[in-house]
């Protein structure tokens, strides 16, 4: 159960960081993150099915994709939070809603409420570790997330941009008044976020099943792990990721898969009750 | 002159916070805008900053209008700004937070660390550290030496005084002598008269967003009137 809380974790951290980096740069909390990672999930499913080949192939091609998404819709996220007439925290929620509800609607107009699955050549497979037989797909998940994870640390951590986008999500007019074009570093975060989601919806949905509905769901867990780590701050995703992991396992084992959501909000409310700036207390 | 003000009225929703602002800083000088808190110190440099837009006048700097340039605009055309609460990147380190600025500057005209060292020696030892782990004195020198490392011809300081231990004081004192000395000229915005009266030769006395005095620090503490309008 540990073993398994650990592995759904690895891949929730790859959607919790792109959507924390996202709020933390340019303070727009993405509706949209579940739409990402259904688009990405159907992405690889039709391209497996009218090109063939392992659906794994496929991940930098639906990464390159989705970053080019990203970075044409970013102009409009931009306008619809930066105009100086509206409320921009209010402008970037309705706008991401509008998103993901128009990604939703698009899905089910060409998909319909269809079931669908990607297959690859671990599914099925198992590993054994001493004692331990841990499916071969959950385990290149995780180690996906773990891949992703830190490259994205790498990254932000040991580069200029990094560095910059770190300092720009901080604090964004500070960062301008040193002279930082923050609307590159915001087009630049989102088309990465868009990216990477894109990219861990192929995983899920090999994981897992690809349905319209889908991205709900991951939602709800992105939103969990960014609260749970503190707004804002990227380094908190991998520990709120590895623990949504295991309250979901151990929800599912001890109480009931049903209650899992239940579970996840009575947590979320108690972290915003006691520490509103996550359990690291280092988050906006 | 480097930089003038004309005029200038600023508003933030309704409410009118500077009146008629006119200023000039030249070339090479340490000008001073003192009042108590509230008067609007730090509402004259936002808004030559560009934080605070104005409704009417004019922001003159080397010759050009800055009014309606955004504010990375006026910093990259030579104005630095360290402002009242410091705003050091805690996350990133003393290094990460002076090189943010020389990485936008790019290669060339860089100010160099050889020169931040020459002002503030002792940042050398704790370069490697985090913002969090910063002293209230550490962070204002991290958050000077950050705004020249932009290679500014102005530096707007907010309340660069606030705050410091008085041997502290003294050694930022030197270190604005020091910067002027590089050609730099410095807008400070201040509330102790006497440090004014240590470091500059020109003053603006700012009142409820109004300038209504301009001369020597002397003057002022001579004047038992503006003395106490200022408040120390």
């Amino acid at each position: 159960m540990l073993i398994d809380g650990l592995l759904i974790g690895g891949l929730i951290i790859v959607v919790g960081i792109g959507f924390s980096l996202c709020f933390g740069v340019m303070h727009i909390v993405d509706f949209a993150v579940g739409e990402w990672v259904m688009l990405g999930a159907y992405t690889g499913f039709i391209l497996v099915r009218y090109f063939g080949h392992d659906p794994m192939i496929y991940l930098p091609l639906v990464f390159l994709i989705f970053c080019a998404l990203g970075w044409a819709i970013y102009p409009l996220i931009y306008r619809a939070v930066s105009g100086k007439r509206h409320n921009p925290v209010l402008m970037g929620l309705v706008f991401t809603f509008g998103l993901s509800i128009l990604a939703k609607g698009g899905a089910l107009s060409v998909w319909g409420y269809h079931i669908q699955s990607i297959t690859t050549w671990l599914s099925g497979k198992s590993l054994a570790l001493g004692p331990l037989t841990i499916p071969a797909l959950r385990f290149s998940g995780f180690l996906f997330g773990i891949l992703i994870t830190l490259l994205l640390m790498l990254f932000l951590y040991k580069t200029r941009l990094g560095i910059t986008i770190r300092a720009t999500a901080q604090d964004r007019e500070m960062a301008n008044l040193l002279g930082t074009d923050v609307r590159k570093v915001g087009a630049l975060v989102y088309s990465l976020y868009a990216g990477v989601t894109g990219m861990s919806g192929i995983l899920i949905g090999a994981l897992f099943s690809i349905h319209a509905a889908m991205g709900v769901k991951y939602c709800t867990l992105a939103f969990f792990v960014v609260v749970l780590a503190g707004m804002g701050y990227v380094p908190g995703v991998i520990i709120a990721g590895l623990i949504l992991g295991l309250l979901q396992s151990f929800v599912g084992v001890y109480i009931g898969g049903r209650y899992n959501l239940v579970a996840l909000f009575m947590v979320m409310y108690g972290v915003l009750l006691i520490t509103p700036k996550g359990i690291l207390r280092r988050g906006i | 002159m480097l930089l003038k003000i004309e005029n200038l009225d600023v508003f933030i929703g309704s409410t009118q916070i500077l009146r008629n602002i006119s200023l000039g800083v030249n070339e090479g000088e340490i000008v001073c805008l003192l009042g108590r808190n509230g008067a609007g110190k730090s509402s004259i440099i936002r808004s030559t900053i560009g934080l605070y837009p104005s409704r009417s006048g004019k922001i003159i700097f080397k010759g050009k209008d800055i009014t309606s340039l955004s504010p990375r605009k006026k910093v990259l055309s030579g104005i630095g700004y360290s402002p009242e609460d410091t705003r050091i990147f805690t996350e990133l380190t003393v290094e990460e937070n002076i090189n943010l600025s020389t990485w936008v500057r790019g290669k060339g005209d860089i100010f160099s660390y050889e020169k931040i060292f020459a002002i503030f020696p002792k940042i050398k030892d704790f370069l490697d550290r985090k913002g969090l782990n910063l002293s209230g004195g550490e962070k204002k020198m991290v958050s000077v030496a950050r705004a020249l490392a932009l290679n500014p011809s102005l530096l707007l300081l907010d309340e660069a005084f606030e705050g410091l231990a008085p041997l502290v004081v003294n050694h930022f004192m030197e270190a604005l002598n020091q910067i002027r000395k590089l050609g730099v000229t410095i807008l400070l915005g201040e509330s102790n008269v006497r440090i004014v009266s240590q470091v500059t030769e020109r003053t603006y006395i700012i009142e409820r967003g109004e300038i209504i005095f301009e001369g020597h620090p002397r003057e002022i503490i001579e004047n038992e009137r503006l003395l106490k309008l200022v408040g120390k």
